[in-house]
């Protein structure tokens, strides 16, 4: 089958095209054929398609989102002991097509969906941030976590938005978690200590066997050290840690190669954490990689986690402690620990 | 199997000879033509029928895994820079009636036109009262499509419509309908071959293994949940290692006496197809 190229359509909810950002990914791809819809529902949701194969072949869908421009921060992820803790989504789906990724659970469709009304966000950020119930503790906000929003950059440049926002809404704390390279698209900024940019990291075969699409560790590496060197806080996560075959021997690798280019004294902190996933997602990932041997691993289920069993959690979280430990302190790591 | 639903047989003509299907005679209440390949189905004028010999012709489909649906037919357009006898992909169609939107998948690359297309109840022209429709205008393929997806994924879905007219009154001979058809069956059969898919999930079972796994289910008297887990199980254990279920042979023959000891064996099972 003769696939059309990423972004050969454009879906448009009626009520999104006068937003500036919808016009602005029409000029982007003006060869794109547009596809006027009423409610992203009837495109994104609708039952029946192919995740896997929309992701050889992705759409773009554009959206106003109605509501819920915050959510409370997941038992999944780490808050750095920040109590404010939230995430939103401007983007659900992601460029790269990750094996373990859970959004191919979450979602039933592989095109991504971009939120156009962007100034909502801010305004519900701005709101959240005055009702927060700890005003002592800024507001955390991760706002790359159902996507990887510095890969869109050169799509829709919302980093870059989210970075002049921050800068101008004190108390607020933003994380933009990234396996991207493109760090180029936001160079020009001048760097603040409310944005954390984090880069996930993986050994080079699990980047080549698990991560489709996304650049190759070194890239990411070289990348987060021109973070650094431009003064960015900068946030390495080895999240997921996954036990495939010589795991130990491929993420010592990995520490090791990571220190050879980044100074261990320069990162803001480092997050690490098995693999694990809520059990709804999983048993949908399952169905969607039917052929993958990394998500046919016998993992256990705890509540509604699935993640390995917790010996092997501990062994993953010890391991890579002891590791780190020989380039930083043991308290600027956060683990991620079974519940 | 390549299903085609035409609402006319002057619109199936030209694929039936294209294609060398011949006319299943003992086919009712629809005419169908097949090949090995290709069944085709005659379904009348308008939504409605569409849909029900969509309906009833996918499900005669043995092996819908590897089953695909088309829907072909002539439709009228508003779009005047659009030439007569072209080709359209459609990308988004339109039920007059009950004002919903369904969007066929766009998956595979093609250089026909592509357009959305609106399914009314009657003939429609551009002197119309309520207006002049947009895009193109039908009179099946919201019936076809509600009909095919409720059966296929949607990649599996196409629907293919002929240029004929300005949506002006205007009668149309079958021979004129045939040579209309006729000059577009090689790029019909283009799209069609561009447009096939792999399987969505192969079975990782070969037939060894399906034996065992019934062996065992029988032998041991598992429940349902438990038959379920066994398969999961099994499926990672395939998966994972890339050999058979050879393993397991030995308990397809050892039949359980009681529920401790079968869960003793399955237990058993467990360990092996953890590994």
């Amino acid at each position: 089958m003769k696939l059309s190229p990423n972004f050969s359509h454009i879906y448009i909810e009626e009520n999104a095209i006068p937003y500036k950002w919808t016009q602005h990914i029409l000029t982007r791809f003006p060869k794109a054929a547009v596809i006027h819809i009423s409610d992203y529902k009837e495109v994104f949701t609708r039952s029946g398609q192919n995740f896997r194969l929309q992701k050889e072949s992705m759409k773009l869908i554009l959206a106003v989102k109605k509501d819920r421009f915050l959510y409370p921060g997941s038992p999944n992820a780490q808050n750095f002991g920040l109590t404010n803790f939230y995430y939103n989504a401007l983007i659900l789906n992601c460029l790269y097509d990750c094996t373990y990724c859970y959004l191919q659970g979450m979602y039933t469709s592989g095109n991504p969906l971009l939120f156009v009304n962007l100034e909502d966000y801010f305004t519900a950020t701005s709101q959240a941030l005055h009702r927060r119930e700890d005003p002592y503790s800024p507001l955390y906000l991760a706002i790359s976590y159902d996507t990887d929003l510095l890969a869109f950059e050169s799509i829709i440049p919302y980093c870059r938005e989210w970075v002049q926002f921050a800068r101008n809404t004190p108390e607020l704390l933003i994380e933009i978690r990234t396996k991207s390279a493109n760090f180029g698209s936001i160079r020009d900024l001048e760097p603040t200590d409310q944005v954390v940019l984090a880069w996930t990291l993986s050994p080079s075969i699990v980047t080549r066997t698990y991560e489709k699409g996304a650049p190759p560790l070194l890239h990411r590496l070289e990348a987060a050290k021109r973070a650094i060197d431009n003064g960015w806080q900068v946030r390495l996560c080895f999240d997921p840690v996954l036990r495939t075959e010589n795991w130990l021997e491929h993420y010592s690798a990995c520490i090791e190669e990571t220190f050879k280019v980044i100074a261990a004294n320069s990162i803001h902190d480092v997050t690490i954490g098995g693999f694990r996933v809520s059990a709804d997602h999983f048993k949908e990932m399952r169905s969607v990689r039917h052929d993958s041997a990394l998500l046919y691993y016998p993992y256990k289920r705890k509540g509604n986690i699935v993640s390995y069993s917790e010996n092997e959690n501990s062994e993953i979280n010890k391991f890579m402690i002891e590791k780190l430990k020989m380039y930083i302190p043991k308290d600027r790591i956060a683990a991620w620990t079974s519940l | 199997m390549q299903f085609i639903v035409t609402a006319l047989r002057a619109e199936a003509v030209p694929l039936i000879r294209k294609f060398g299907l011949s006319q299943n005679t003992s086919s009712s209440p629809f005419q169908r033509f097949e090949s090995k390949e290709i069944t085709l189905v005659v379904s009348g004028v308008g939504k409605v029928l569409s849909a029900i010999a969509t309906t009833w012709i996918l499900n005669q489909a043995e092996c819908r895994e590897t089953s695909s649906a088309l829907n072909f037919g002539l439709c009228g357009c508003a779009d005047r820079n659009i030439p007569l006898g072209s080709l359209a992909v459609i990308n988004k169609i339109t039920d007059h009636g009950s004002g919903r939107n369904f969007y066929p998948e766009l998956l595979f690359r093609h250089t026909s036109v592509e357009s959305s297309l609106t399914t009314h109840d009657a003939p429609v022209f551009c002197d119309a009262h309520d207006g002049t429709p947009a895009g193109m205008a039908d009179m099946e393929a919201s019936g076809f499509f509600q009909a095919a997806a409720k059966t296929l994924p949607l990649e599996r879905i196409l629907c293919l419509k002929l240029v004929s007219d300005y949506l002006e009154p205007r009668e149309f001979e079958a021979k004129a309908v045939e040579d209309l058809v006729e000059a577009r069956v090689g790029e019909i059969e283009q799209i069609l071959a561009n447009g096939r898919l792999p399987i969505r999930n192969q079975n990782h079972f070969n037939s060894l293994d399906s034996q065992i796994l019934n062996a065992i289910e029988k032998n041991l008297r598992l429940t349902f949940t438990q038959k379920h887990q066994m398969h999961l199980w099994a499926l990672g254990f395939v998966i994972r290692n890339g050999t058979s279920l050879k393993s397991l042979e030995s308990f397809s023959t050892r039949s359980s006496v009681n529920r401790r000891d079968r869960n003793k064996k399955l237990a058993e099972i467990k360990a092996i197809l953890s590994q």
